[in-house]
């Protein structure tokens, strides 16, 4: 843990039922599932999940079940929203996966939110702002990290490359690696204000305005102009709700292409390492579950917090309320009851090992002393 | 106050050499001490001194913002770290080597000792040539003389142990070199810090190389 890291205030309960409570209050219905799924449907989507191994079992009619490893297949598979009677959904589910550092399989708690159907400028100003209200819940130092999909995936098809080298170029913008794009577009015959251009988008000393003019060198296609107006008009509006200072042009952010077709966001708390919120517009995997809709979502990974969040680590209890054999049973229940008003109590006849109590209160003749 | 994740031994002392002069020096790094842990305030600037294969960890699990690694641990353990700038020292190789006279025998697996298992297997993965990897921490050179394996895949700096050994490079798989790396979360917080540290190193990487060109 980095020397100077500073605890935020939440316990993981508290912030579950509290994101809960902001998306129930912008009109989101709670989605509730079975903890598991046809194994065919993680099958033909596995590049979908962030690992495509999955706790697979037998059910008793001999169906291939899994222990669901995301929620958001589940949710756009058998959701019945089209494009005009759109479904606003969120959720708190514990998903299955492998850690890839322990190759243990885990439990992982996420609470997230879907829109489906229907998504247009102003559906995906209110994801963004409630992802933003999310990540103010758990800290006050928190950013939302933004990217574009659609732009990067119709920038590198005006490149004329093939897949193998649009992959590489994925590759290179996911670890930032301003250095690797520079040999690799070389190699790939991209030069001049391209591949300049191309650089800018991942330099590290770039702010958003450079990397919105590298965009705009790169505009040689109207898909192209379309989707880096979207990216700014919705940068712009988020500026105008007072997210300014919160929200980053990271082009390091990068999806699935197969499956995101537009925005993608990764939220980060100050002083916790990995992003704790990823989400992003997703009408290519709505499309592959035969839906035509627009959908766009995102979870908060509570398990990425469990380490940083603040808790009632330093006290098992406020009280240690110690009664002897003599006490009345009932007068002892009463001054505990009377003690909960003020905080947690915990009822013992010694004082157990290791036991830290803010305070210990102890049963007198008359009640409490 | 940046956290700085070195590696211990001679490509670290290069590193601190470069950071100390782009303004991030911390004399005490420098003594005879056994402290892992040493802090320059008035720099802005703390360092740790690990293991070259842990600096990676280090950064992207956050206990570390930036650090110093080489590409093969990096293309090895496949860390969730940004890249920002290729630092030009601690150039080698990753190859693969045989002995004298050795004649791959398509029609078997191919025995390969490493220490780089998954930069062994993407190498082969992609030449479609089925391969069988034993896995060593050291000494990798041996593997072949005792017939162990049938080639090596390693870093070949001068090349000199490997003629020692009577092994020779038959093929090389990239270029290597130190990387400054950072973890994402830490650039977006300190990302003004950060983009400074590596504009400074990269401006005297450019001036060695102007100075070594003239």
């Amino acid at each position: 843990m980095k020397l100077d890291t500073p605890s935020l205030r939440y316990d993981l309960a508290e912030l579950s039922s509290d994101l809960c409570a902001l998306y129930r209050g912008a009109g989101y219905r709670k989605f509730r599932m079975r903890k598991f799924e046809e194994y065919s449907l993680y099958l033909e989507n596995k590049n979908f999940l962030v690992s495509e191994h999955v706790l697979a079992f037998n059910g008793l009619d001999g169906r291939l079940l899994a222990l669901k490893p995301d929620v958001t297949l589940s949710i756009v598979k058998n959701t019945g929203a089209s494009e005009t009677e759109g479904e606003k959904l969120f959720y708190a589910e514990s998903v299955y996966r492998l850690d890839k550092k322990t190759k243990e399989y885990r439990e992982i708690e996420q609470v997230g939110l879907e829109m489906l159907g229907g998504v247009d400028a102003v559906g995906t100003l209110e994801v963004l702002s409630l992802a933003l209200e999310s990540l103010s819940l758990i800290s006050e130092g928190s950013v939302l990290a933004i990217s574009h999909m659609g732009l990067l995936d119709a920038i590198f098809r005006s490149l004329g490359l093939g897949a193998a080298a649009s992959s590489s170029l994925y590759a290179c913008f996911k670890t930032a690696g301003a250095h690797e794009l520079r040999a690799l577009l070389s190699e790939l015959g991209v030069d001049g204000g391209r591949a300049d251009a191309l650089k800018a988008l991942l330099d590290f000393d770039a702010g958003d305005a450079e990397r919105l003019e590298a965009v705009r060198a790169l505009s040689t296609s109207e898909e192209i102009r379309e989707t880096a107006e979207e990216l700014e008009s919705l940068l712009s509006a988020l500026a105008e709700l007072g997210y300014r200072d919160r929200v980053r042009l990271d082009f390091s952010v990068v999806s699935d292409s197969d499956y995101y077709n537009g925005i993608v966001f990764s939220g980060y708390i100050d002083g916790v390492p990995r992003a704790v919120l990823s989400g992003g517009r997703y009408d290519r995997l709505a499309a592959k579950l035969g839906k035509s809709i627009s959908a766009l979502g995102f979870a908060v990974y509570l398990n990425e917090l469990s380490y940083f969040l603040g808790g009632d680590a330093e006290f098992d209890a406020d009280y240690l309320l110690l009664y002897g054999e003599n006490d009345a049973p009932s007068a002892v229940c009463r001054a505990a009851a009377a003690l909960r008003a003020s905080g947690s109590v915990y009822l013992a006849k010694s004082i157990p090992e290791g036991f830290r109590a803010r305070e210990i209160k102890r049963m007198g003749e008359d009640g409490l002393c | 106050m940046l956290s700085v994740a070195l590696p211990k031994g001679r490509l670290g002392d290069k590193v601190y050499r470069l950071l100390e002069s782009v303004g991030y020096g911390c004399p005490e790094l420098l003594g005879d001490s056994r402290k892992l842990v040493f802090e320059n305030e008035e720099n802005g600037v703390r360092y740790f001194l690990v293991k070259p294969s842990d600096v990676p960890i280090y950064v992207e699990n956050g206990a570390a913002d930036v650090g110093v690694a080489g590409r093969d641990i990096l293309l090895e353990y496949s860390p969730v770290v940004h890249e920002l700038l290729d630092l030009g020292i601690g150039r080698c190789r990753m190859a693969v080597a045989a002995r004298e006279g050795f004649r791959d025998d398509l029609t078997r697996p191919l025995r390969v000792a490493t220490k780089f298992v998954e930069i062994a297997k993407r190498h082969y993965a992609k030449k479609n040539r089925e391969i069988e990897i034993i896995k060593l921490y050291g000494s990798i050179e041996l593997a072949p003389l005792l017939g162990l394996s049938d080639v090596i895949v390693d870093i070949v700096e001068t090349g000199t142990t490997l003629r020692e050994n009577h092994l020779h490079v038959c093929e090389e798989i990239l270029p290597i070199s130190a990387r400054l790396i950072a973890n994402p979360a830490s650039r977006q917080f300190l990302g003004n810090e950060i983009a400074e540290l590596a504009g400074k190193l990269k401006a005297a990487i450019e001036r060695c190389s102007v100075g070594k060109g003239n």
